[in-house]
C-alpha cells in the first residue's frame, strides 16, 4: 500500500506553482503523476535559485513524485498521444488560459469525450466570470489585489547599503507563495472529492477554482461582515476610503487611518505575539482567556481587562494595553529563553522558540516526525527536503520519485500507453514527442 | 457500499442535502479555534453533514475577534458556518455515551486537540475505531505525535514562531519580528490538509472497505508551504542556509542582539535578481500597483512598457558582481521614479494592453462589494441567529455535476443538541434526562 490514491493516474498540464504543488501533494496520497511538459519545458525549470538551466531547486520542490513527458501539442500527433494518455487516465489538471486550452485540445469538453468519467481540474486566475476574467495571476498579484498586502502593512522598505528602497509601499509577504499554495490544496481536496463521488455514481466532473477565491478563502476571518456587529475596518473602506483617495492622500497616509481604525491596535496585544528574552527570541500563542490569565500569573502581572463587563476599546483601555505591553517586554527580557519555556511549559502556557526555517532540515521535531526526506536528483545530487504532510494508519504515503528531468519519462510513459518502439522513435523524429 | 448506505440514511433523515460530493457523508468535528473548524467548513461546502460537538463551555473561539453576543463573534462565524452544534459534557458517562452514538452512524471524526487530550474524553482513535471500524479519524496536532514537542498545544503563531516563517519574513516591530497577520495561513493550510485527507480516505474507504486514522499538524503544513527553502542540496547551498549553517553559531556565540542578527540573515538572503524589479509592488502618481513577471519574456515587456533598459537580459550576465549590484539598485530606483509618473489606472491599461501581468493593490474590506468576487460566486449572504443578514466568502470551487453550496449559518451554542439526539434515536425522555444531568447541554 503506498498511499489512498493507489492506482489512480493524473496527467498534469499545470506550470509554476499552484497546480504542480496539487500534482505533489496527490502523488504523496499515492496517485502515479504524469506531467505533460511543452517543448521549452515547464518555465518554472528555470525558476528561483537555478541549478543548471533547466533545474532549479524552485521546480524540484514543487515537482517531487511525478513523472515528465515532453509532448508538442501544437502537433496533430502531440494531440493524439495525450489523448490516449487521457483515455486511460483518472484525472487531469490544468491552469492554462481558456484559448489556449481549446487550441491544445485539452479543454474538458474534448476530454470529456475521450474518457467520459474524467475528473477535469482546472486553475484560473480569477474565475471564468467578471471583469478580471482573463486577466494572468500570480500571487503577488493576488496579494496585493486581495488586501493582504495592504493589511499586513509593512511599510519599512528594504534597507540595503545606504539604500532604502521599496519605500512607501507595502512589502509583500515573500517567505512563501501562501495563495498559490491555498490553491494547490484545495485542488487537491476537489479531486479526491470528486474522485469519491465518481466511486459511488460512476461521474465524473470538471471542478474549477482560482487563485482569487483561495486568496479570499484564507482571509476569512477578515472578510466576514456581520450587520450586528459594525466593524470599523469595513466601515472605512466603505464610506471614508473613497474620500481619501478622491482628496489625493498618499498611501502611506491612507494606511496610517486604516491601522487607526483596527479595533484593536497591534502594539495592545500581550498575549500573542514574540518577546526578546535576555538571549533568544520567543512567542507565546495564547488565544484564550483561561490560557492568557496562565500566562498573566507565570508573568506576575494583573490584568483588568479579564474583570468582567470590561470594555477593551475605549481610550483608557487601549492606553492600559500599551502600558502592559511594555511591562511584559521588560519583565521578560530578565530571564533566558530557555529559563521562560520551561516556565511557560510547566504552566501550559503555549509557547514556541523562535527559530530559522533552515534549521527546521536538521530539527529533532521534524526528524522525529518524518519530516524530512532525502532523495537522489540527478542533477543535483542529494536533496533534503519537506515530505508527505500527513500519517495514515493503513495507507502511509511514501514519497518515491524525484523532479523529473524534462521529457526522461517520455519513452517509458507512451510505451505503457501502448505505442510500440518504432511508433515512439517516429514521434521523436518529428518532435511531437521530447525526451530531454 | 458504505457510502451509499450513508446516503440512505442521510435522505431518511429531516435533514437532507442533495448537492456536493460529499452529499450523505456524516463527519463529527471535537474540534476548536481555527485549524480543524477550517476543515469543517469546506467539508460542508462539499455536502458534508457536519456536526460540531461543543463542551458546556463551548469553543473557546465563540469569544474570538469581534465579539457581538455571548459566545458569538465574527471569527468564530467565519470558521463554523455550515455546521450543527451539539453541546456534550464528555467528562460524564452519558454524554460521552451520546458522543459514541453519534459517531457510529458517522463516516469522519475531526479532532485537533493536544495529543493526550481525546484519550482522556473516550475520543481517540483506538475507542471510536472499535464502535465504528470504518471511521476515517483525522486529527491535527501541533508538532506531530512524535519528537521533543509531541505534546505541544500549538497556534498559529506559534507555528509561524517555530518553522521560521516569523523569522524569514522579518517584519521588526519593536526589536522582534512580528507574525504574519493578515490571516493565520498555517491554520488554514491545515485545515485544508485535513479535508484532502479525509476526501482520499474516503475513496479508499469506497475501494477496499477500511477506514483508518489520518494524522497531520501545524508544523507539517508550515513546512509544506515553505517547501522552496527546505530544499537542501549539497554542494549547492543557498546563501541563507550557509549563513545558518556557518555562520549563525559563531554570531550566536559572540553574544549578537536579535537585530543585529536580523540585518545579517537579510543580506544573506538579499537575491539581487531582475525579480526585485519585476515582482513588486509600486507607487503610482495616485495610488499602488503590483506587477509580477516571473519569467524572461513577461520582464522584457514590462522594459518595454515602462521604457527602461534592463542590460541583464544578455545572455552570460553574471548577476552576483559587485557592479550587476549596483546596476540593480540604480535601476530599481529609476522605475519606481518611472511608475510615480502615471496614474494606476494608466499604468493597468499599459500593462493589460502589453500582457504584462499587474493588479491594483486593495483593501480585503472591499472585497466584500468586489464585482470579481461576486462575479464568481465567492461572496455568500447568510442570516445568523444573532447577527443578522451578514456577508461572507463562500465555497472556494465550482463543481459541474455537483455544485457545492453554504447553506447553514454557523451555529449557536448547542442549537442542535436535541435535534441531533433525536436523529441518534434518544426518546424525547432520554433527551430530557441527558439535558437534566448536564451531559447534554443547549
Amino acid at each position: 500500500m503506498t498511499g489512498p490514491l493507489e492506482g489512480i493516474r493524473v496527467i498534469e498540464f499545470s506550470q509554476i506553482i499552484a497546480g504542480p504543488v496539487s500534482g505533489l501533494l496527490l502523488s504523496d496520497l499515492g496517485a502515479d503523476i504524469i506531467k505533460v511538459e511543452p517543448p521549452w519545458g515547464d518555465p518554472w525549470r528555470a525558476g528561483i535559485a537555478p541549478i543548471t538551466d533547466s533545474e532549479s531547486k524552485g521546480f524540484i520542490t514543487v515537482n517531487r513524485g511525478k513523472r515528465s513527458v515532453c509532448l508538442d501539442l501544437n502537433s496533430e500527433e502531440g494531440q493524439a498521444i495525450v489523448h490516449r494518455l487521457v483515455s486511460q487516465a483518472d484525472v487531469v489538471t490544468v491552469n492554462n488560459r481558456a484559448d489556449v486550452l481549446d487550441a491544445l485540445k485539452i479543454d474538458y469538453d474534448t476530454l470529456k469525450k475521450i474518457k467520459p468519467d474524467l475528473v477535469y481540474s482546472e486553475i484560473t486566475a480569477f474565475g471564468r466570470q467578471g471583469p478580471f476574467a482573463g486577466n494572468p495571476g500570480y500571487d503577488l498579484l493576488m496579494q496585493g489585489l486581495t488586501g493582504i498586502m495592504a493589511a499586513e502593512g509593512n511599510m519599512d522598505g528594504y534597507q540595503y547599503g545606504d539604500q532604502k528602497l521599496n519605500e512607501g509601499v507595502p512589502r509583500y509577504l515573500s517567505v512563501m507563495p501562501m495563495v498559490d499554495y491555498a490553491t494547490g490544496y484545495s485542488v487537491v481536496q476537489s479531486v479526491c472529492a470528486a474522485l469519491f463521488h465518481r466511486e459511488r455514481t460512476g461521474q465524473g466532473q470538471k471542478i474549477e477554482t482560482s487563485l482569487f477565491a483561495n486568496a479570499l478563502t484564507i482571509q476569512g476571518l477578515s472578510l466576514t461582515q456581520v450587520e450586528n456587529a459594525p466593524s470599523p475596518t469595513f466601515d472605512f473602506v466603505q464610506n471614508e476610503l473613497p474620500l481619501l483617495r478622491e482628496a489625493g492622500l498618499t498611501y502611506r497616509e491612507i494606511d496610517a487611518i486604516y491601522r487607526e481604525r483596527r479595533p484593536t491596535p497591534f502594539g495592545a496585544f500581550i498575549y500573542y505575539r514574540s518577546y526578546q528574552t535576555a538571549d533568544q527570541v520567543i512567542t507565546l500563542g495564547c488565544l484564550s482567556e483561561p490560557l492568557r490569565k496562565r500566562a498573566a500569573d507565570c508573568l506576575g502581572v494583573t490584568d483588568i481587562r479579564f474583570d468582567e463587563g470590561y470594555d477593551p476599546t475605549t481610550e483608557q483601555s487601549i492606553e492600559f494595553a500599551f502600558t502592559l505591553a511594555r511591562k511584559v517586554e521588560g519583565m521578560i527580557k530578565e530571564k533566558t529563553a530557555e529559563e521562560w519555556l520551561r516556565i511557560f511549559n510547566a504552566a501550559g502556557v503555549p509557547a514556541a522558540p523562535l527559530l530559522y526555517i533552515e534549521e527546521m532540515i536538521d530539527h529533532p521535531q521534524s526528524h522525529a516526525t518524518g519530516m524530512i526526506i532525502e532523495q537522489q536528483h540527478p542533477v543535483g545530487g542529494k536533496v533534503r527536503y519537506a515530505g508527505p504532510l500527513s500519517k495514515w494508519s493503513e495507507t502511509q504515503p511514501e514519497p518515491v520519485r524525484i523532479s523529473p528531468a524534462r521529457g526522461e519519462h517520455t519513452r517509458e510513459v507512451l510505451s505503457e500507453a501502448g505505442y510500440s518502439q518504432a511508433e515512439i522513435e517516429a514521434f521523436h523524429k518529428v518532435g511531437s514527442a521530447k525526451t530531454g | 457500499m458504505g457510502g451509499s448506505a450513508a446516503t440512505e440514511r442521510n435522505r431518511e433523515r429531516k435533514f437532507s442535502r442533495m448537492t456536493g460530493p460529499l452529499d450523505g457523508v456524516r463527519v463529527i468535528e471535537f474540534t476548536e479555534i481555527i485549524a480543524g473548524p477550517v476543515s469543517g467548513v469546506m467539508l460542508s461546502d462539499m455536502g458534508a453533514d457536519v456536526i460540531k460537538v461543543e463542551p458546556p463551555w463551548g469553543d473557546p473561539w465563540r469569544d474570538g475577534g469581534g465579539p457581538f453576543a455571548e459566545h458569538e463573534s465574527r471569527a468564530f462565524i467565519a470558521v463554523n458556518r455550515g455546521k450543527r452544534s451539539i453541546q456534550l459534557d464528555l467528562t460524564k458517562g452519558d454524554g460521552r455515551a451520546a458522543a459514541h452514538r453519534l459517531v457510529e452512524n458517522a463516516d469522519i471524526v475531526v479532532t485537533n486537540h493536544r495529543p493526550d487530550v481525546p484519550a482522556k474524553l473516550g475520543i481517540d482513535y483506538d475507542t471510536l475505531s472499535a464502535i465504528n471500524p470504518r471511521i476515517i479519524y483525522a486529527e491535527a496536532s501541533a508538532y506531530g505525535l512524535k519528537g521533543p514537542y509531541a505534546g505541544g498545544p500549538g497556534y498559529d503563531v506559534l507555528a509561524q514562531a517555530f518553522s521560521g516563517i516569523m523569522q524569514s519574513e522579518g517584519i521588526m516591530w519593536r526589536g522582534v519580528p512580528r507574525m504574519i497577520r493578515t490571516t493565520p495561513f498555517v491554520d488554514f493550510a491545515t485545515g485544508y490538509a485535513i479535508v484532502q485527507s479525509v476526501c482520499a480516505a474516503l475513496y479508499h474507504r469506497e475501494k477496499s472497505g477500511r477506514g483508518q486514522k489520518i494524522g497531520t499538524s501545524l508544523l507539517a503544513n508550515a513546512m509544506t508551504t515553505l517547501s522552496g527553502h527546505l530544499a537542501r542540496i549539497p554542494g549547492n547551498p543557498t546563501k541563507p542556509q550557509q549563513w545558518h549553517d556557518e555562520d549563525l553559531p559563531m554570531l550566536q556565540q559572540a553574544g549578537l542582539s536579535y537585530n543585529e542578527l536580523n540585518e545579517l540573515y537579510y543580506e544573506a538572503r538579499w537575491f539581487p535578481s531582475a525579480m526585485l524589479i519585476y515582482y513588486r509592488p509600486y507607487r503610482t502618481e495616485d495610488g499602488l500597483i503590483a506587477v509580477a513577471c516571473l519569467s524572461d519574456p513577461l520582464r522584457k515587456r514590462m522594459a518595454d512598457c515602462v521604457g527602461f533598459e534592463d542590460r541583464r537580459f544578455q545572455p552570460g550576465y553574471d548577476l552576483e558582481e559587485p557592479e550587476s549590484v549596483e546596476f540593480a539598485d540604480d535601476l530599481l530606483v529609476r522605475v519606481e521614479e518611472l511608475i510615480a509618473e502615471k496614474t494606476s489606472e494608466d499604468w493597468l491599461r499599459l500593462f493589460h494592453e502589453a500582457g504584462v501581468p499587474a493588479m491594483p493593490v486593495q483593501f480585503v474590506e472591499g472585497l466584500l462589494d468586489n464585482e470579481q468576487a461576486q462575479a464568481n460566486d465567492l461572496v455568500i449572504e447568510q442570516d445568523h441567529h444573532a447577527a443578522g443578514k451578514m456577508q461572507l466568502v463562500g465555497p472556494n470551487a465550482n463543481f459541474s455535476d455537483t455544485p457545492l453550496d453554504a447553506v447553514l449559518p454557523s451555529p449557536a451554542l448547542g442549537q442542535h443538541t436535541a435535534e441531533i439526539l433525536a436523529e441518534a434515536g434518544y426518546s424525547g425522555d432520554e433527551i430530557t434526562a441527558l439535558l437534566e444531568s448536564g451531559a447534554a447541554l443547549g
